[in-house]
């Protein structure tokens, strides 16, 4: 009994750590007009036409480093896994080291490789920026999008099927794109998940590379303003929800349609 | 000019020289069964004929083409795997439709050839399912069904009922064979399961160790093994040591009692040699003239239900044999002397 009560106080003293500051962020973003509660702060921050370019920003740059991503993962992961199960070691050591490499080092070798005197001047342009700016976010991203994708190449018997399908006529794209990807698309999904969580809120890489994106944009709002901020922590706060909630979904979808049968 | 032709097919992963020197022709239309324990080659030989592995020299020929080195997409196999693998995402009406998809037919095609293969397996009503509403033989099933929609030259089951229970297995391996025998399609079959084996094959190949121990149909191959290690592998057997004592007599002693055998290869008197008796092939007692007889001591009886296994002690060597389970015969004592007797046709002389 005494053990259960304790385990209540911790949880109860973790989940206040990790609640108060939000809900202390929502009640002070609901306090933009004097003695009432009211959403005006984010009525003027969804109305406000450099949030909506800035999040239009961030979100075409995170759909793009998903693509980007999957592309380079899913083949990688897959190869790996089948043919070179030797290199799985390297890989996942290279996958990891955007984890053990703060971003700000990572964004300064960009601009010291790729500023404008270099052999390969992507900072000259703003697409080629951006090209940078979305390389970089597919580095940072891929901890999470390998570790998603080679734990649903786990779950399915990746030789067996790929002899199957090669055994019925299919070549490497079609055994790619209709047996092994289809397979494992709640993998996929969360992967693209977190990148698309971890896209929205980056600052480092957008700020030294000077983009307009959701990151920089919060920065200077919070600079700027009292109750907006606040408004706009929670309107990322839901998001980043929302992504994970989609994940579980993601997650869920199989076991819920071997339930129903 | 055989359909399928195996030539001097060897294979080494690093050190590990897996396969050796193995050739085997089969005809078009027959059904042949590569078959020995785990770690024999037996999977390798197959997996060289899918084209999933290369082999490091031999050559592999079907309808006089030169298969060796195509690509497993371009050989036109059907192959039927130990774990189903059959696609999760996709319904069996799919599964079974995917390789005509790729070969590009048309809808109205596929969709024929799909209804055909789903009746051909008895499952015209379970299109519409997924492999994970199946159970395991209906799921090895549509798996066959997926293999010879594509109507393949060479059909190749890689134990496909070892993952099946008992009941389902002996249902599933007739159901094969008929399939197989309908549709006239070349069929190598790999299993570690004799039973099987013998009564699927037209021939079976006993491999161990990566090399062919012997070839045979199945009677041959049961009533006449040629090696010590087929005798063992294949059905339960005795092997004895036997002393030659007249090769022209084809006579030879076991624990100097004398006995007679049908065939005799070349040895002197005096040399030993090895040989084996069937269970089934020895009678308690003496039944006839002409047969031969060995004194012995009764070791231990198992019933087994419909027979009775006994076991002798002749001289140093251990003996069993078979009795069927009949009301008017009481089996014999443990620890009593008695004789048994068996025909010289059923005593192999083994070669090595």
């Amino acid at each position: 009994m005494t053990k259960k009560i304790a385990s209540w106080i911790a949880f109860s003293f973790g989940a206040l750590y990790f609640l108060l500051p939000l809900i202390a962020t929502f009640e002070f973003s609901l306090r933009l007009k004097r003695g009432e509660y009211s959403f005006e702060a984010y009525r003027i921050v969804l109305a406000d036409a450099s949030f909506q370019a800035a999040f239009l920003y961030s979100l075409v740059l995170a759909l793009v480093t998903i693509i980007i991503g999957i592309l380079i993962v899913v083949p990688t992961a897959y190869w790996v896994q089948l043919r070179l199960p030797q290199l799985r070691p390297i890989v996942e050591f290279i996958t990891l080291l955007p984890l053990v490499i703060p971003a700000i080092i990572i964004v300064f070798g960009y601009i010291r490789m790729y500023n404008t005197s270099s052999f390969l001047p992507l900072t000259q342009t703003s697409f080629g920026t951006d090209t940078l700016l979305s390389l970089g976010y597919v580095a940072l991203a891929l901890p999470y999008m390998y570790r998603a994708v080679e734990t649903g190449l786990r779950t399915i018997d990746v030789a067996t099927l790929t002899e199957a399908s090669e055994s019925l006529g299919a070549g490497w794209v079609t055994t790619m794109w209709k047996v092994i990807l289809p397979n494992i698309k709640s993998a996929v999904l969360s992967g693209a998940f977190l990148t698309f969580a971890i896209v929205i809120g980056e600052f480092t890489f957008a700020s030294l590379l000077n983009r307009p994106t959701f990151g920089p944009y919060l920065q200077l709002i919070g600079a700027k303003r009292a109750y907006e901020p606040a408004a706009l922590a929670v309107i990322t706060f839901l998001i980043t929800w929302a992504c994970m909630g989609l994940i579980q979904m993601a997650g869920n979808t199989r076991r819920i349609a071997r339930d129903k049968s | 000019m055989s359909y399928v032709e195996i030539s001097g097919l060897n294979k080494s992963f690093g050190q590990n020289h897996v396969v050796k020197d193995v050739g085997l022709t089969i005809e078009k239309g027959e059904f042949v069964s590569l078959l020995g324990p785990s770690g024999c080659g037996k999977t390798t030989v197959l997996r060289m004929l899918a084209g999933f592995d290369l082999p490091s020299s031999g050559h592999i020929k079907v309808d006089g083409m030169d298969m060796t080195k195509v690509a497993t997409a371009k050989r036109g196999v059907g192959m039927v795997f130990q774990a189903y693998a059959l696609f999760p995402n996709m319904t069996v009406a799919d599964n079974v439709a995917f390789g005509l998809k790729v070969a590009g037919k048309s809808a109205s095609e596929i969709k024929s050839r799909v209804e055909e293969m789903l009746a051909l397996i008895k499952l015209p009503h379970l299109g519409n399912r997924y492999p994970f509403q199946l159970s395991g033989g209906q799921q090895q099933r549509v798996a066959l069904a997926r293999a010879l929609a594509i109507k393949p030259r060479i059909l190749l089951l890689d134990e496909p009922l070892s993952a099946l229970d008992a009941k389902i297995r002996v249902s599933l391996r007739e159901e094969i064979r008929d399939v197989q025998r309908k549709l006239g399609i070349t069929t190598v079959f790999v299993t570690h399961d004799q039973e099987e084996a013998l009564s699927m094959s037209d021939r079976v190949v006993v491999m161990s160790e990566g090399r062919v121990e012997q070839l045979g149909t199945p009677v041959e191959i049961y009533n006449h093994p040629r090696t010590r290690f087929v005798a063992s592998f294949v059905g339960t057997l005795t092997i004895l040591k036997a002393k030659i004592v007249d090769p022209v007599a084809r006579t030879m002693t076991i624990e100097n009692q004398m006995v007679t055998a049908r065939l005799l290869p070349l040895g002197k008197a005096g040399e030993e040699i090895s040989v084996a008796l069937r269970p089934e092939a020895i009678t308690l007692g003496k039944a006839r003239t002409g047969l031969n007889v060995l004194k012995v001591n009764v070791t231990d009886i198992n019933f087994l239900g419909s027979i009775v296994r006994i076991k002798v002690r002749c001289g140093a060597q251990d003996i069993s044999l078979d009795m069927f389970n009949q009301t008017t015969h009481t089996p014999p004592k443990i620890g009593s002397d008695a004789t048994i007797s068996f025909d010289p046709n059923d005593l192999v002389v083994l070669v090595a």
